[in-house]
């Protein structure tokens, strides 16, 4: 999936519940850049721990693709600056 | 051996510029005792980790010595900073005219209106960038919890200082706020998976410049930096650059676009975000830190990407130029 596709896609509540499930701390998740096949997108998403991020798929399906996921533990909550 | 005070001022400047340019890990440049005369002294955070092959690190500039001090960890808290005289030098620090991009600022008002000023300390951020109204005025454009005080500014009446004082100082007086964009929180507890989060879009406020304040929308000429020239959606990959008063110079690559980051603690409560630009250094050196929210941030070729409002030491989150030019009926100001 493009880039400017999944842009459109990340907010959608479906992706959100698919990827987070029943996480309920501070995140951020996004649209980045698979490393190991760069000129694919894929969502990224940081998180807390990595107990957390255990629990995030490696890859999910939607609107008939499969996207990967590249989790990033240890998310620190932003703060203002 | 030291020098007089006198000649340590002069090249003050110089040294903070060669110093933080050098060594990455410096936090603060001064002027220091050294022996019975006056030096250089730097602060640094020597337990950041560095890559291999750094620049030599010098120890005398304009044949002025440099004495380090290592602290082991950053600062915290800078955007609250004491009245007295601060110990780091970053350029934008100092009060300037004209205004230029990356500046230093506060919003006076709201600092007496909270008590701030009172407790001994002041609260400032960054002027991002140089915008104008359909009417023809010009304005800076930083974060609304930099120049409008978390909701609280009151339009048309706030007072935005430069470089920023624990008095009303006229010739500091630099603008008047002029409009933000409310900061909507969710409820303690509220998720955007659960759709009980709302989401924002930007952090952003906007200050006429006040009528015979004269304004550069550019950097400090030491900077030499290409000023903010257009506006620009931001591409995973990006390399930017910001400049803000803390950090000063930084350079750092857009990881993520498109984000729901959350919760950030505002005063009026944790506010959701979306559309947040993630934008990291690749060196493991901090992009920005607290003082820099307002900075804008920009593609290597003079393109605003949006502007910095949030961190964690690690990313550093910025929200896009678009709907905040949006938001604000406005448009980027750009050098004739």
């Amino acid at each position: 999936m493009t880039a400017d596709r999944l842009i459109h896609l990340v907010h959608s509540p479906e992706l959100l519940q698919k990827v987070l499930g029943n996480y309920d701390g501070p995140f951020s998740i996004g649209v980045g850049q698979d490393p190991s096949e760069p000129s694919c997108a894929a969502v990224v998403v940081h998180l807390q721990g990595k107990r957390e991020a255990v629990n995030v798929p490696d890859s999910i399906e939607l609107a008939g693709e499969t996207l990967k996921v590249i989790k990033k533990s240890g998310f620190l909550p932003p703060k203002p600056l | 051996m030291g020098v007089t005070f006198g000649r340590a001022i002069e090249n003050l400047s110089r040294a903070a510029n060669e110093l933080f340019q050098a060594d990455q890990r410096v936090r603060s440049v001064g002027i220091g005792a050294h022996g019975d005369a006056f030096g250089f002294t730097a602060v640094r955070n020597a337990a950041m980790i560095l890559p291999a092959g750094l620049k030599r690190i010098p120890n005398e500039v304009a044949g002025i010595p440099v004495q380090f001090t290592d602290a082991f960890s950053e600062p915290d808290r800078l955007a609250k900073v004491p009245l007295a005289a601060q110990a780091s030098f970053v350029p934008e620090q100092g009060q300037v005219r004209p205004l230029r991009c990356g500046l230093q600022i506060q919003n006076f008002t709201d600092d007496e209106r909270t008590g701030i000023i009172a407790r001994g300390s002041i609260i400032i951020g960054t002027l991002g960038c140089f915008v104008r109204f359909d009417s023809g005025a010009a304005a800076i454009l930083s974060n609304n919890h930099v120049v409008a005080g978390e909701n609280r500014g009151e339009r048309g009446r706030d007072i935005i200082l430069q470089n920023g004082s624990g008095a009303l100082d006229p010739a500091q007086t630099a603008a008047t706020l002029a409009d933000f964009v409310d900061l909507l929180p969710s409820p303690p507890g509220a998720n955007p998976q659960s759709g009980t989060a709302l989401l924002n879009e930007v952090d952003a406020g906007i200050a006429t410049v006040n009528e015979g304040v004269l304004f550069e929308p550019r950097y400090l000429p030491l900077r030499n930096l290409v000023a903010p020239s257009g506006t620009a959606s931001a591409k995973v990959g990006d390399r930017v650059f910001k400049v803000g008063r803390t950090t000063g110079l930084t350079r750092g690559v857009v990881t993520s676009v498109a984000n729901i980051t959350g919760p950030i603690p505002y005063d009026p409560g944790p506010c959701w975000f979306r559309g947040v630009i993630v934008v990291e250094t690749s060196d493991g050196t901090m992009f920005s830190n607290h003082g820099d929210s307002g900075s804008a941030v920009v593609r290597e070729n003079g393109e605003v990407i949006g502007l910095l409002f949030a961190g964690n030491g690690q990313q550093t989150f910025v929200c896009p130029i678009d709907p905040v030019l949006s938001g604000l009926r406005c448009g980027l100001l750009t050098p004739a």
